[in-house]
């Protein structure tokens, strides 16, 4: 099912959680809502639900205006952040639920509990109270109870940030699984960018209520909208340096000049930020942009991280670990044609 | 100068050990003085025979006094009494609590307004309250009969029928008993996180439905909580008959088990204490088998 937000918005008294927000989310494809805390994203998650009203604004399920549909009719399926599982009643009742509301036969709903949770790997633990399982287990349970109705849509809050490193990895590779295997149309909240870069189809990153950009997560990797959205995604964070346009380069502050193409319409004097990953160095390139000295050296296997004096500024650089450097060297620095962003000094926007 | 040593060190071990006790002295010897004597003094009283309070004077030991209470006409009807009144008010006023606990719950604009009201009975006097009620029994002027005769039902003479004032006495107890009650279940209510609420309505479940598959059985410690609570209060139903009836009903048709007790000592001479210490042991029986069987309930029950 597809999903559309067409101008959502959403006001609580003078704060505006959600505004003006326009995306779609194809078919059968897992979507993240990705952004720092408080940006808005249970917000939207919770108009999708019908949990909250919306301000203005449209939600359409497929051809359906849902924008005023009671949560119970818009066929939605709901996992909570602390899972919300009814402590008193069994996993297998729990699964149930759902079912029983609608008053589906005992026999029936078990047989179906039974699938979800085979589904789930759960189907060990059926007689036991929520009380009696891992974290993990939980989250799992409350997966299939969303899933037994056969939503149309799935919709997930934060699902894994109360469970420990490890079994974060491991458990969202397993609602990555799922949701392949149940083919169900998904929105997965989460703040942190690597568990949406490794588990999404498409990333919507957004920001104090406003959608920042939409895209497949190497898109917005490699070429992102505006400051922030590079500023949000890599490990380790993307550097940034600070300077002005001269000569059709930019000027690094207190610093080297660095020769850029792609500048050749923007004023002298123009203020940008200058982002670059730190796998878009190329140190001791034979084709130099700019010179650096090596600050410090860490080894880290297969490669090493340098960090490097431009100016007023400190960045790290990956280099192949056969390369040898020490502190004080003087390098020329090249520079790879991806993740290299020129923006601008004021507003974010992208230049280069 | 070892052996000093030796001997400052065994004292100093000894002050260690017993300073907890000194902060415990104070409470101790309260509790030892106020609840435990007395306690442990009445069971001894209810084997003393013929057990004469001014001058210490008895007979011997013996369980006469339970055989006495037991076979006494008056005490079975006590015992009647009581477990009909615990019978009916208990769980009326607790089916009674639940739902008004639920509702004021759910509408947080009058729950303020509530919340005082349903602890006014808590902080008024018992007995200007009684009195109230009992100008509301009132079989002529009474405020309850006129509302019964706007339904066209006829008057009831709540106060001097025997066939009725059992029932002013449970309207009037189950009154008194619902403030707290309701009170306990409330913040019982508030405890339950309201995301059990969203998943549930998120599937379709209506109102009645999660009443009683989600809000009851979260709520179901506090509810025997308060169960043990309450039958404890109703067990010892008695200051409730002052206002209403000056006594323990027509004849002695409302005669509780707690009335006994006090009748044995204020209502004969020379007072029998040693009836009223055997009837208060058997009432305290009776309640601990009553609420043991309440926490057997509520361990099946628990999640
Ligand atoms: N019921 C509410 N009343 C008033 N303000 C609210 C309410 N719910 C959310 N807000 C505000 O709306 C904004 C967005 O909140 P929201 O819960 O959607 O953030 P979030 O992106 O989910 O954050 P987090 O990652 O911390 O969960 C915040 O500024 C928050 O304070
Ligand atoms: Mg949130």
């Amino acid at each position: 099912m597809e999903v559309r937000l067409e101008n959502l918005t959403k006001h609580f008294g003078k704060t505006a959680a959600v505004e003006n927000f326009n995306a779609v989310l194809d078919s059968g494809e897992l979507t993240c809502l990705l952004g720092p805390s408080g940006c808005g994203k249970s917000t939207i998650l919770n108009m999708l639900s019908g949990i909250i009203p919306v301000t203005s604004g449209k939600i359409w399920f497929d051809n359906r205006d849902v924008t005023d549909m009671e949560p119970a009719d818009r066929g939605i399926g709901l996992v909570f952040q602390n899972y919300a599982l009814y402590p008193h009643m069994s996993v297998m009742d729990n699964i149930a639920f759902p079912l029983e509301i609608k008053n589906v036969a005992k026999d029936e709903r078990r047989e179906k509990a039974f699938e979800m949770a085979k589904l789930v790997h759960v189907d060990n633990f059926l007689d036991r109270k929520p009380g009696q399982l891992s974290g993990g287990q939980q989250q799992r349970v409350a997966i299939a109870r969303a899933l037994i109705k056969q939503p149309q849509l799935l919709l997930l809050d934060e699902p894994l940030s109360n469970l420990d490193a490890r079994l974060r990895i491991e458990m969202r590779e397993e609602i990555r699984r799922i949701q392949l295997e149940t083919g169900v149309t998904s929105v997965f909240v989460t703040h942190d960018q690597e568990e949406a870069m490794s588990i999404s189809d498409s990333i919507i990153l957004m920001k104090l209520g406003v959608l920042q950009q939409e895209a497949q997560p190497q898109e917005l990797y490699d070429e992102p909208a505006n400051e922030f959205v590079a500023d949000f995604l890599g490990t380790p964070p993307i550097n940034k340096v600070f300077g002005h346009i001269e000569n059709g380069g930019i000027r690094i502050e207190s610093g080297p000049l660095c020769k850029l193409s792609g500048l050749e319409n923007i004023k002298e004097g123009h203020k940008v930020h200058f982002s670059i990953r730190a796998e878009s160095f190329l140190v001791n390139s034979s084709d130099p942009v700019m010179d650096a000295r090596v600050i410090r050296v860490f080894v880290m296997g297969k490669e090493k991280l340098v960090y490097l004096k431009l100016g007023d500024f400190e960045v790290r650089a990956y280099i192949d670990s056969d390369q040898e450097l020490k502190a004080g060297d003087r390098v020329q620095i090249g520079l790879r044609r991806k993740g290299v962003f020129v923006f601008d000094a004021e507003t974010g926007e992208r230049i280069r | 100068m070892n052996r000093l040593k030796e001997k400052n060190r065994g004292l100093y071990l000894f002050l260690k050990k017993i300073k907890p006790l000194l902060y415990l002295a104070p409470f101790a010897v309260g509790v030892i003085v106020f609840s435990l004597y007395p306690i442990v003094n009445v069971l001894i009283m209810s084997f003393k025979k013929n057990y004469k309070y001014l001058t210490g004077a008895y007979d011997g030991f013996g369980f006469d006094n339970y055989i006495y209470v037991l076979n006494s006409r008056d005490f079975k009807n006590a015992i009647g009494v009581t477990f009909k009144y615990v019978l009916v008010a208990i769980p009326v006023s607790m089916c009674l609590s639940i739902v008004i606990a639920t509702l004021l719950n759910k509408n947080i604009k009058l729950r303020a307004f509530f919340q005082t009201a349903y602890f006014l009975p808590m902080v008024t006097s018992v007995t200007a309250v009684g009195l109230t009620w009992k100008y509301m029994f009132n079989y002529k002027f009474g405020v309850i009969n006129w509302l019964l005769g706007l339904f066209h039902v006829e008057p009831v003479n709540w106060l001097q029928d025997p066939s009725a004032n059992f029932w002013a006495l449970a309207i009037y107890g189950i009154w008194s008993m619902m403030p707290f009650t309701i009170i306990l279940l409330l913040s019982g209510l508030q405890n339950i996180d309201p995301m059990f609420y969203t998943a549930a309505r998120v599937d379709g479940a209506k109102d009645l439905r999660i009443f009683f598959r989600i809000t009851v059985p979260l709520l179901s410690p506090t509810i025997f909580l308060v169960l043990i609570i309450n039958s404890i209060s109703a067990f010892k139903v008695f200051n409730e008959l002052f206002p209403l009836f000056s006594g323990p009903g027509v004849g002695k048709n409302l005669y509780t088990m707690v009335y006994y007790i006090y009748d044995q000592f204020r209502g004969r001479t020379p007072p029998k204490y040693g009836y009223a210490a055997a009837a208060a042991i058997i009432l305290f029986l009776i309640i601990f088998v009553f609420t043991q069987i309440q926490q057997l309930i509520q361990k099946k029950w628990k999640y």
